[in-house]
């Protein structure tokens, strides 16, 4: 009997130690050690362990110069490291806000699962059944390409313009035709494997040809004309231009949206000495600007463009 | 948490790089006493402080502030430590002593102490060379929680939430910890002890 008790007791010797026990335990401690001469010497003696580690352990510590040339090194390692991505941040706050909320979930369900016993295959049930619903929306996500615009902004936005030949007009009033527009010669297009100039002012000659899928809403939104349509290699370039300046940049991300496909035509850089940047520009500031609400409104009311967004500035014009 | 060091967070937190030098200063010390504790080697340390760093840079902006701050250096600090004596097991390597741990080594304090004192000072530079290699010696996982306890002041659950465990299991290994600390330094500990 007494022996069980001071393994009980010596259990709690190191908390004793420690000053970390319950007021009631350490009363039972010390009602023991009154009694168990064994039992004071194990206190006496570890007590003793304490304050010789306490007061005689060697903590290393180095020299200034050292945390000097260490702090030089950091800085540089820093420097050196790539800047961490919003996306990362993204993903490691969905991280902590699920886990989070699982603890949450843990805490407050608890005791109602801990009763029933098999608690793990139930959250693992929790999971499942939570992953089941999750991943269809992130596959969903993932399909969708990547634009700079939501997809029925820049649809509806497209159309519209598209419609409204009087803007078009005044494009072309202002010397923005397909004879006056040049492009950059082939070498400083970013990325010839998509796309090059053929010399050819007003057509670019695409590298590898239209997917019939492709071609088809090419020719709904008149940007291939009827006779390029056999090899579906040109695109009108004025349509091209048009599609720049008025319905937002021709980029690899809106040629997905136009034509479905997840094959790149052309890149978004080509466009870089395009004479209509200006208003591709503004065009973007205002539509970002719409950007966050544009899901709770009707998309027809962002056609409400203001008109100093579609005028034209006098950019001179290289022939 | 100081109301400056929150400050500084917070602008660590923004992407101000200068208010990571004051937090590098306060914690500096702290971090290589304890990655060179655990890892026994002095590269290893300086790796394992570097990359302390860099994670506390990296990952500011995860700290809620719901533990303090240095729990969670402390955390960051111990793990990256514990990986690469994991990395040197793995390999099989054995740590080296190096020039920098003989700075501080007990045999250099003894010397130093028997210059000014030799008769009264003897006794306790032996005794802290013996203290410091009977820690040293422990088992890593007892180690980490005497350092984390005795060295640096931690509560238990502090050191349990920093080593991902229960309390018990840190309340048992440090129980543990000091019975093989005091098998090991029977000499001393029986020539004072009293109750």
């Amino acid at each position: 009997m007494m022996k069980w008790k001071c393994n009980a007791i010596q259990r709690l010797i190191s908390d004793y130690i420690d000053d970390t026990l319950a007021e009631r335990e350490a009363a039972r401690v010390e009602a023991h050690l009154r009694s168990c001469r064994v039992c004071q010497h194990e206190v006496a003696t570890l007590k003793k362990t304490r304050s010789l580690v306490l007061d005689f352990y060697v903590a290393p510590e180095v020299s200034e110069s050292y945390y000097h040339q260490f702090e030089v090194k950091l800085h540089q390692a820093i420097e050196r490291m790539p800047p961490i991505s919003l996306s990362h941040r993204l993903k490691v706050s969905i991280a902590r806000c699920t886990w989070g909320l699982l603890t949450q979930c843990h805490q407050r369900f608890d005791r109602y699962i801990r009763g029933s016993g098999y608690a793990l295959p139930r959250y693992a049930l929790l999971l499942t059944l939570a992953a089941i619903i999750a991943v269809p929306f992130i596959l969903k996500q993932e399909r969708q390409p990547m634009s700079t615009y939501p997809r029925d902004v820049d649809n509806s936005m497209r159309e519209a313009v598209l419609a409204d030949n009087s803007v078009e007009a005044k494009l072309r009033n202002r010397g923005y035709n397909e004879s006056s527009v040049r492009r950059k010669p082939p070498t400083e297009v970013s990325s010839p494997s998509f796309a090059t100039n053929t010399q050819e002012v007003g057509y670019w000659e695409l590298i590898e040809p239209l997917t019939a899928e492709a071609a088809k809403a090419l020719r709904k939104n008149g940007m291939v004309s009827q006779q390029d349509t056999h090899t579906n290699r040109r695109v009108d370039l004025a349509t091209l231009n048009w599609q720049l300046g008025a319905g937002g940049q021709l980029t690899k991300s809106s040629m997905d949206l136009d034509i479905g496909s997840k094959k790149p035509l052309l890149q978004e850089s080509s466009y870089a000495a395009s004479p209509l940047e200006p208003q591709v520009t503004l065009f973007e500031v205002y539509q970002r600007k719409r950007r966050s609400v544009s899901h709770f409104f009707n998309f027809k009311k962002l056609m409400d463009v203001p008109s100093e967004i579609l005028a034209i500035p006098e950019v001179p014009i290289k022939l | 948490m100081e109301r400056t060091e929150a400050l500084l967070i917070d602008h660590l937190r923004e992407g101000d790089e200068t208010a990571l030098a004051p937090l590098i200063e306060k914690y500096k010390r702290m971090v290589h006493r304890l990655a060179l504790q655990i890892t026994k080697n002095h590269e290893d340390a300086n790796d394992v402080m570097q990359e302390t760093f860099i994670k506390v840079y990296q990952s500011i902006h995860t700290f809620r502030g719901e533990a303090a701050f240095k729990t969670w250096v402390h955390r960051i600090a111990v793990h990256e430590a514990l990986n690469f004596v994991k990395k040197r097991e793995r390999r099989r390597e054995t740590p080296l002593a190096t020039t920098e741990e003989d700075e501080f080594a007990p045999e250099v304090l003894q010397k130093a102490e028997m210059k000014n004192n030799p008769e009264v000072q003897a006794e306790q530079a032996e005794l802290r060379y013996w203290v410091t290699k009977a820690v040293n010696s422990l088992p890593l996982k007892y180690r980490v929680v005497v350092i984390l306890h005795e060295l640096e002041g931690l509560t238990h659950p502090e050191i349990a939430s920093i080593l991902d465990c229960a309390e018990g299991t840190v309340r048992s290994r440090l129980h543990y910890a000091r019975k093989q600390l005091r098998t090991l330094l029977k000499p001393y500990v029986d020539a004072n002890a009293e109750f």
